[in-house]
């Protein structure tokens, strides 16, 4: 129902009522924060390029075609100004060196602050492509019908990726001992 | 080590996405395979802690900031306050008007070649036979002609004929005086000269008979009239006229109108 909705706000913004933009900010802005934070892991860069995200998309309605998902459309932005973003940043593999496990032992358990803040930095030790494949899945629960939709790529591309990548962060918590308790 | 397809499977499990079979398949090739357990263990921890981490929450004033960094007026509908430049000439611009444009040219084109068509034709057409005297009247008086001047000063009829031309029309002006009663006789080729008209101006009693190419007429006292002929383009035309007083002969010219 919301992706119908979506492109009659856009039509409506397009006739010049601001406030069917704002809705759709509303709508998506969490989704798109936690998809760029979740990219980034820092919280100002986050507020920032999703801003400039929103902008992005109000200045390029036009071009939007509504035989597209309204999400997806937004979501692409939102990968490519957040990659974009971090290669001019260049946030350095160097996490990967200085981290080290919080504790060495596998019995002991952490809070779920805790372990967020590692699985966090887990996944920015991934390439951006395996971790935007993660993200996606896991974080903004998308199918992988979807993900093919907003990335560009075949369906059978994004699983064989997916797969990997959950692979290279699995071995990453393994080896810092985070794991579930259960 | 730990065979492809069951990598797989595992996946598609993790998933949910595995069908009946294929479960029981992959629990079974699980419980055989420690690799496979550890695998399949440390994927299902990966998934599990990034499923459960929480979703971050934005700023309260983002939505706020977004509002504030666009321009509210980039789409906004032009209102129209009355007659503009600009609605004309978007008007014109509009690509639909081409049967407009075209309609108009055609207008343009047609009076155009009917005002040519006018100049061309009137040209040789200016005299109104049926209104000699108007085309007369209208005329520039510099372009009629006067092909004949003749005085009469007999001692019997005294008078002027004059023989005037404008192209093909060709008429004599005639003021005859006598105490007697005259005769006048005009004769033409039919084939050069076609008669028009008889104007009097001034006739007491005036007998008129045109019959064949041939005009007589019998008059007496003064007369002033005019004697109206349209002459043959291609032809050059001539007249004889005669005038008589009891029978006798008093004055005989013949007149020759070029082509």
């Amino acid at each position: 129902m919301f992706e119908n909705d979506d492109a009659r706000l856009v039509q409506k913004c397009l006739k010049g009522r601001i406030q069917a933009f704002e809705t759709l900010v509303l709508r998506h802005q969490k989704t798109i924060f936690n998809l760029v934070y979740r990219m980034c892991n820092d919280y100002d860069d986050a507020q920032d390029i999703t801003q400039s995200v929103f902008i992005k998309v109000y200045e390029n309605l036009k071009s939007y075609k509504s035989r597209y998902k309204f999400y997806s459309w937004i979501y692409r932005i939102a990968i490519n100004d957040t990659i974009n973003h971090l290669m001019k940043k260049k946030h350095s593999t160097g996490l990967k060196e200085t981290f080290k496990a919080i504790n060495s032992d596998p019995s002991e358990t952490y809070n779920q602050r805790e372990i967020s803040t590692h699985v966090q930095r887990a996944l920015m030790m991934l390439n951006s492509d395996y971790r935007t494949l993660l993200v996606l899945k896991h974080f903004q629960d998308c199918s992988y019908q979807e993900m093919s939709q907003i990335l560009g790529i075949a369906e059978k591309t994004v699983k064989s990726r997916l797969y990997m990548a959950r692979q290279q962060l699995a071995k990453i918590l393994h080896k810092q001992g985070i794991k579930t308790n259960d | 080590m730990i065979d492809k397809k069951y990598i797989q499977l595992i996946h598609k499990k993790i998933d949910g996405e595995i069908g009946p079979e294929e479960r029981s398949n992959v629990q079974d090739y699980l419980s055989q395979n420690a690799e496979a357990r550890a695998v399949f263990r440390e994927l299902m921890d990966a998934t599990e802690l990034m499923n459960r981490m929480p979703p971050v929450e934005p700023p309260r004033e983002m939505t706020h900031r977004i509002m504030q960094s666009i321009d509210p007026s980039r789409y906004r509908v032009k209102v129209k306050t009355g007659f503009r430049f600009s609605q004309v000439t978007s008007w014109f611009l509009a690509p639909n008007r081409k049967p407009a444009y075209a309609f108009a040219m055609g207008l343009i084109i047609g009076f155009v070649l009917y005002a040519a068509l006018i100049v061309v034709f009137f040209k040789g057409q200016s005299i109104n036979l049926t209104d000699v005297y108007g085309t007369i009247s209208n005329v520039d008086k510099k372009t009629i002609e006067t092909v004949n001047t003749t005085p009469l000063n007999t001692p019997q009829l005294k008078g002027q004929i004059d023989l005037k031309r404008l192209e093909e029309l060709i008429w004599f002006e005639i003021s005859l005086q006598s105490d007697n009663r005259y005769d006048l006789t005009l004769t033409f080729n039919e084939d050069d000269l076609k008669f028009i008209a008889y104007r009097p101006s001034r006739a007491a009693q005036i007998n008129f008979v045109n019959q064949q190419g041939t005009i007589k007429l019998i008059a007496s006292e003064h007369i002033d009239f005019d004697l109206f002929f349209n002459k043959d383009k291609d032809a050059q035309a001539y007249c004889n006229l005669e005038l008589s007083i009891s029978e006798k002969e008093v004055y005989r010219e013949q007149f020759q109108i070029k082509k």
